[in-house]
């Protein structure tokens, strides 16, 4: 059952299009990433889907409702989270939270700020500024406003941008358990691919406009057949490079003793096995399969 | 509408305050610092046996602080929000635009009431003049027409910075001062230069501060002169909203309501 249905999502500014007819759902407790490159269309499709930005054409529903005509039934029911928007600076966490607690009419504002400031581990900064607490704290405290009301819908809008590895990986932690548990819908925007394929069920290209793929992280690369293979060998490699022109097998040498061939993963034993045939010393073997990053240079520089 | 929602609004204006000193300075100390220097200007003025005129002073510039105050805390108060990149944040929940705006017109009465109680009561002390000498009912009814027209003109602006950008938030605290001297604050509207009179005559306050000085002077209640009042601000409150919404949309239809806090 989808909980956001996206049917031919039009903006234009000024005769350019921005989001040029886009389709696409959101399953309940599935989570999409929408990626790609700058100006693809990413943000002004979340700041429609939020409402801060009009669309030209086409429609949003939330939970089978006209977003435009039930714009307070569907955000009392979602909500959002962005690296970009922080919240008032000169209030303290607590009070912050307060402001949105009552925004979205919660029953037991206290109880449940307490709780999720636990969660958190945030407690000891509830009566801090705001603009005083370290990017990571302030991430931490946009996700709880983001979870006060116990949304079936979380837009997140590069939520782990300028983040440190350490609490980007807690963050995308908590977004994988929030899915276990409640069985969040989620769509994801991000310009990091391995976080993509880490948390998301789907995912969709945007290229100016247009969505110019749309599937899973793991179909979408099979799109790529090729596959590196990186050997490093110990006696200088002449031996190996000479059986690879022989096979007409193309491959690049990154300095004396290392090559690096592009084949199909299907190849790979046989080049190893042939390797291994001439008597080429292998020290080292890394096989690099193609990533969501590699389908996204692709996308990205087909289309220039 | 929702009171909460509204309530959750002026708890933020009430956090806002506590905390933010400009907000205290702007609202209170250099609107009592005015009130004291034309107090002294009053004082001045009556040791050169011009009474009168040293009232009027004083009482234009008390009543003129109800419409500083309105309209800095309706067109400012969104600023800091602005400025801190969370008015995104509150108007992705259910909050609509006129709760919001509700809960800032409302605030900004409070810091009215408030102001012009410690203005009378620092008028009262050291200049021996009380705002009530026009009598409750003048001043309530003034109080009203100075708070509908500080409201209308402030959500105009607001419209403008939400359409044009944040390089024209200095409109917010600044374009309703224009209207003082041409409101016949200080003043009574017959000693205004010919040709500024049709502009007075335009703008509502006009009526509140002339029934003011009539009522100090006579007594008496100028119903003629608050009915101009009253229904002027109906057709400024008319026009900019109307004038809120249409820029409103197109803020957010050109996208520029986003920018704003990027």
């Amino acid at each position: 059952m989808s909980v956001l249905e996206v049917t031919n999502l039009l903006k234009t500014y000024r005769g350019t299009t921005a989001v040029n007819g886009i389709s696409f759902s959101l399953g309940k407790g599935e989570i999409v990433g929408l990626l790609g490159p700058n100006g693809a269309g990413k943000t002004t499709t979340i700041h429609m889907l939020l409402g801060i930005t009009l669309h030209n054409g086409g429609s949003i529903r939330y939970f089978g409702q006209d977003f435009v005509t039930h714009r307070e039934e569907s955000l009392q029911r979602m909500n959002a989270a962005s690296a970009f928007n922080t919240l008032q600076g000169r209030l303290t966490v607590r009070e912050n939270l307060l402001v949105f607690a009552e925004l979205y009419l919660l029953k037991n504002p206290k109880k449940k700020i307490d709780e999720l400031l636990a969660r958190f581990e945030m407690t000891e900064f509830a009566h801090t500024l705001y603009w005083s607490l370290s990017s990571g704290q302030r991430t931490r405290v946009n996700l709880i406003k983001s979870l006060l009301n116990d949304p079936e819908i979380l837009l997140m809008d590069e939520p782990t941008a300028s983040l440190d590895p350490d609490i980007a990986d807690k963050t995308l932690s908590l977004v994988e358990e929030l899915k276990r548990e409640r069985e969040l819908s989620i769509l994801y925007t991000s310009h990091n691919m391995a976080e993509i394929t880490r948390i998301c069920d789907r995912v969709i290209f945007l290229d100016r406009g247009n969505i110019v793929a749309h599937d899973t992280p793991q179909n979408l690369t099979k799109r790529i057949s090729t596959t590196t293979l990186r050997l490093t060998v110990a006696d200088g490699g002449g031996g190996l490079r000479r059986y690879l022109e022989e096979r007409k097998q193309s491959y690049t040498s990154v300095g004396d003793s290392v090559v690096e061939i592009l084949t199909e993963e299907s190849r790979i034993p046989e080049v190893l096995f042939g390797a291994s045939h001439i008597g080429a010393t292998i020290t080292d073997i890394e096989i690099k399969k193609p990533t969501l990053e590699d389908v996204f240079l692709q996308i990205a520089r087909t289309s220039v | 509408m929702s009171v909460r929602r509204i309530y959750a609004v002026l708890m933020q204006e009430f956090f806002l305050a506590l905390h933010t000193l400009e907000i205290f300075v702007d609202s209170f100390i250099f609107p009592l610092l005015s009130v004291i220097i034309f107090g002294l200007i009053s004082l001045y003025l009556i040791g050169s046996d011009e009474t009168i005129a040293a009232q009027y002073i004083l009482l234009g510039m008390i009543l003129w602080q109800v419409i500083w105050v309105i309209s800095y805390s309706v067109a400012t108060g969104s600023m800091w929000n602005i400025w801190s990149k969370n008015l995104s944040n509150m108007f992705v929940s259910p909050l609509t635009v006129s709760e919001y705006m509700s809960a800032h017109f409302i605030s900004g009465c409070a810091k009215a009431v408030l102001l012009l109680v410690i203005a009378n009561a620092v008028s009262m002390v050291m200049f021996h003049f009380s705002v009530l000498s026009i009598g409750v009912p003048v001043l309530v009814l003034t109080f009203i027409v100075f708070a509908a027209f500080a409201f209308a003109v402030s959500i105009a602006v607001l419209g403008l910075i939400f359409r044009y950008g944040t390089r024209i938030a200095a409109l917010s605290w600044s374009l309703i001062t224009v209207f003082q001297p041409l409101a016949a604050t200080f003043y009574p509207l017959a000693d205004m230069p010919h040709l500024l009179q049709y502009v007075a005559l335009l703008l509502p306050p006009t009526y509140a501060f002339e029934a003011a000085r009539y009522s100090l002077v006579q007594g008496e209640i100028a119903w003629s002169m608050l009915g101009m009042g009253f229904a002027l601000d109906a057709v400024y409150g008319v026009a900019c909203v109307l004038l809120f919404r249409q820029l409103f949309r197109n803020s957010r239809d050109t996208g520029q309501f986003a920018r704003n806090e990027s």
